[in-house]
């Protein structure tokens, strides 16, 4: 199957998982992963392998879309009223779950770097399958808004304790001069994360600067667009961040710019077929061969994160001023897991091979778990939160209506 | 419903959209209607703030003046984090080993990475000519492929360069000074040996017709690095082959060569992944020379036109003390023929002992070879040989050659050839220095079938000097009688 066609299938096939999805009443988000897992390579191989690798750029592109309309959330004035206690949840949550599942993998005999490593990944909460399922119920309320803010931070506070610990294993690995390893350590620290910011502020002002020609809705999608491409395409360059760097021209928009809007508009118009190839493709990548290779150490990741996020986020949320619904559900949205683990494998693959496989084996299998399940809690969380406005029904009405119009 | 759809549609300036949105949403609301603007499948937050967020808010950061400090603080950052980027250390030497190995395992679809190679080797294959050649590789002597032996055929290889030159290796050529090569479209032109480096055993020819328009091969410009990959690309019996070749090591004029499955024959020229030619295997182990090198050295011996080394076509062993007890000393062992060399011609064959040539002795392999070199091309000079106690005189015409491969080529094997391995026990072999795989020719001076073979050998009180083949060379030993 070519490149061309399976992007077509890969189209075809999301719109068919998401109307199934919503017969039987799970997010649509579901819906295209587990289609993605039937129609990739290891069910019916209709997407192969080699697709997958030339449609990469696909996923990169939507997650750099995805990760810009996160980063307008930073806008200063709302970040404002719930900013503060929001950090405050995303560093207890994420580092519950760091601090668990490091321990706990440790205990059982992987080494320390696998565990440090593995801590790190588990921290991340997936933005892309949470905003999904956020928009698809049409989600609005007190812990919507902290949920949305939360992501960016825990992303973020994800991508820069990276960093530390690739320093911090760096410098123990050794075989240099201390002082040249730690300076690379230092910087490569340094780099991603101010680099990537800093790439970002000056595209996102570029962008502005340009964004008061661009009146036209199309005008302002081929400039939203081509930005965004031109941050995920320069950092991969530069060696810099893309997630960061999206993220940070997300929030530069917001806070430089007054025509954010007008472009967040026009691409909204174009991203729907990317978003639904984003989570098929990703679907097709889940590996249900992996599960096998789950081992002591990958149940311990799996269960001691789940707890480390929940019981993290209530600890965050202890002693804040909070609606009872959003203490009770906001930490059952936070275990989603995906993309960005298994990008952080790759890196992890390149610059830590030791540990690679082992690190590798357990996230592959515990991404597949968290990404059938975390969806599913989400929506059960905002139907408890009543926080879904949209009543999840089938399209049926709608259709019949409007077939009846056409006649 | 409907209306209210198309109204958010149409979105009509002036900030009616926000209202019909309302509308909308309220309607679809109490139909039970799901995202009926259509947002439900974008991850947009802009839309929150339809209602709620005046349109002309100012934002933190505005003015000209505040946008271009920050610009000109995320440029200075970018500038100088690139400006004290430290130095990567330099690749080491095993990250460079086989790339494309490397991926195919990685992304688990090697047919697709190994595409470069096989485009690399088809585009090379008409610069490949083809020699008709006894075959020297192991398998052509195998009992099994007698009759494709015999018959000479193109097995031997070599690459065709600008000015109507072919370089090949020196054991594609069986010896011969002249050969018959055929181009990759099939044409047969004669070729003449004009340079010939004994070190590396690369020959360089010159056709005797000039072609014109034929393709060559390009030559690389760089040097491979150990662990790159390449191709050896040929046509052999019809059919195109092409060998994926790992660059083991790199020397100063050589390569060691890894090829996948098997050895190459001689003089198959081995191209880089662009198609250019960077070597010549040489056929007796996993060598091939770098053509850089060599080709200046060739070329300045083909304008000296020097002599080629001198020989009479035989191939001599010495007498060691195990075989100096069966057939005395004093001498060196012929231990095989040219095929229709001066010697053969002559009379001189395997078996016989060298003990005089041109009126010197030699005791010596050392002096033998001596004495035959310094000898002049077309000088005819008396050889003295023992055979079964008698010595004789034979006239023997001195030729010009190529030292290797005059009486080194495979030659077929008698039908039932007994492998020494089937019978003689792993000291037995040991002690008479023979590989296991040797074949017997002959028993004592006398050449026996396979059972008579089985049984000379078995009956082991008796010393026996066995006459053997092991792959492309003959050689005496012997076996037994031991006390």
């Amino acid at each position: 199957v070519n490149e061309i066609l399976s992007v077509g299938l890969i189209l075809m096939a999301a719109l068919l998982a998401g109307h199934a999805a919503q017969l039987v009443r799970v997010p649509e988000v579901t819906g295209y992963l587990l289609v993605g897992l039937l129609i990739g390579p290891t069910a019916l191989d209709l997407i192969s392998h080699d697709n997958l690798e030339a449609l990469g750029f696909l996923s990169e592109v939507a997650l750099g879309l995805i990760l810009f309309s996160i980063g307008a959330i930073f806008e200063a004035s709302r970040f404002r009223s719930v900013g503060p206690g929001v950090v405050r949840i995303t560093l207890f949550e994420a580092l519950f779950a760091f601090a668990l599942v490091t321990g706990g993998v440790w205990s059982v005999g992987q080494p320390f770097a696998v565990a440090l490593l593995l801590g790190v990944i588990a921290m991340e909460t997936a933005p892309a399958t949470t905003l999904m399922v956020l928009h698809e119920y049409d989600a609005r309320g007190p812990m919507t808004d902290r949920l949305l803010t939360l992501l960016a931070l825990n992303n973020v506070f994800v991508l820069v304790s990276f960093g530390v610990v690739s320093a911090v294993l760096t410098l123990v690995g050794g075989g240099e001069a201390p002082l040249a390893l730690g300076y690379r350590a230092v910087y490569g620290l340094f780099w991603t994360t101010v680099g990537s910011v800093a790439l970002g502020v000056l595209l996102g002002l570029c962008m502005d600067l340009w964004a008061v020609r661009a009146r036209e809705s199309g005008e302002a999608m081929i400039l939203a667009m081509g930005v965004i491409l031109i941050a995920v395409g320069a950092s991969r360059w530069l060696a810099l961040s893309p997630l960061i760097c999206t993220l940070s021209l997300g929030a530069t928009m917001a806070n430089a710019s007054r025509h954010g809007r007008v472009l967040l508009e026009a691409i909204a118009k174009a991203d729907p077929p990317l978003y639904a190839a984003f989570f098929v493709l990703a679907g097709a990548e889940l590996d249900v061969g992996s599960l096998a290779a789950l081992g002591v150490a990958g149940i311990l990741y799996v269960v001691l994160r789940s707890a480390g996020k929940l019981a993290g986020a209530r600890a965050g949320m202890s002693g804040q001023n909070l609606p009872h619904t959003v203490r009770r559900n906001l930490g059952l949205c936070l275990l989603s897991s995906s993309s960005l683990a298994v990008g952080l494998t790759l890196q992890i693959r390149s610059a830590f091979p030791a540990a690679a496989d082992a690190v590798s084996g357990i996230v592959l299998a515990a991404v597949l778990v968290f990404e059938i399940v975390g969806p599913l809690l989400t929506r059960q969380a905002l139907l408890r939160a009543g926080e879904a406005q949209t009543t999840p029904r089938p399209l049926e009405p709608m259709a019949e209506s409007e077939a009846a119009a056409a006649s | 419903v409907l209306v209210a759809k198309r109204l958010a549609i149409t979105d009509p300036p002036g900030g009616g959209a926000g209202r019909s949105r309302e509308l909308v949403t309220d309607a679809a609301k109490a139909l039970h209607v799901a995202d009926p603007v259509g947002y439900r499948h974008t991850m947009n937050p802009a839309r929150r703030d339809d209602a709620e967020t005046p349109a002309a808010r100012r934002p933190l950061i505005h003015g000209m003046r505040a946008k271009l400090h920050l610009a000109g603080v995320a440029l200075l950052v970018l500038g100088a984090g690139r400006a004290v980027a430290p130095r990567r250390p330099a690749p080491a030497a095993e990250e460079k080993v086989a790339p494309i190995l490397e991926a195919a395992v990685e992304r688990r679809d090697p047919a697709r990475l190994f595409r470069p190679l096989q485009d690399a080797g088809r585009a090379a294959l008409p610069y490949t000519v083809s020699f008709w050649s006894r075959g020297h590789s192991a398998f052509d002597t195998h009992p099994d492929f007698e009759s494709a032996v015999e018959e000479r055929m193109p097995s031997a290889f070599g690459v065709l360069l600008a000015n109507d030159q072919v370089i090949t290796h020196v054991l594609a050529l069986d010896g011969r000074m002249e050969a018959r090569v055929t181009l990759a479209d099939g044409a047969e032109v004669l070729a003449r040996v004009r340079a010939y480096e004994a070190r590396t055993g690369l020959v360089r020819l010159q056709l005797t017709t000039g072609l014109a328009g034929a393709p060559t091969a390009p030559l690389a410009s760089t040097r491979p690095v150990a662990g790159a990959l390449t191709v050896a690309a040929a046509r052999f019996e019809g059919r195109d082959l092409l060998v994926p070749v790992f660059v083991g090591a790199v020397g100063p004029d050589s390569y060691r060569l890894e090829p996948v499955g098997g050895p190459l024959r001689p003089g198959t020229p081995i191209y880089n992944l662009d198609g250019e030619a960077i070597g010549i295997a040489a056929g007796e182990g996993p060598i091939a020379y770098s053509l850089a090198g060599v080709l200046d050295r060739l070329d300045a011996m083909a304008r000296e036109a020097p002599g080629f080394p001198r020989s009479i076509g035989v191939c001599l062993q010495t007498i060691t003390p195990s075989i100096a007890k069966r057939i005395g000393d004093g001498g060196v062992l012929v231990s095989d023929v040219q095929e229709d060399g001066p010697a053969a011609r002559a009379g001189v064959g395997p078996g016989d002992v060298v003990i005089r040539v041109a009126g010197e002795p030699t005791p010596t392999l050392a002096a033998a070879r001596q004495r035959i070199a310094s000898a002049r091309a077309g000088q005819r000079i008396m050889v003295t040989v023992r055979r079964e106690g008698r010595s004789r005189e034979l006239e023997v015409t001195v030729e010009e050659t190529l030292a290797r491969g005059s009486c080194d080529g495979a030659k077929p094997l008698p039908a039932a050839a007994l492998r020494v391995g089937s019978v003689l026990t792993a000291p037995e072999l040991s002690r008479a220095g023979l590989s296991p795989d040797a074949f017997v020719l002959s028993v004592d001076g006398v050449s026996i079938g396979q059972r008579s073979a089985q049984a000379a050998l078995r009956r082991g009180e008796n010393a026996r000097l066995l006459h053997v083949q092991e792959r492309t060379r003959r050689y005496f030993a012997v076996v037994g009688g031991e006390e």
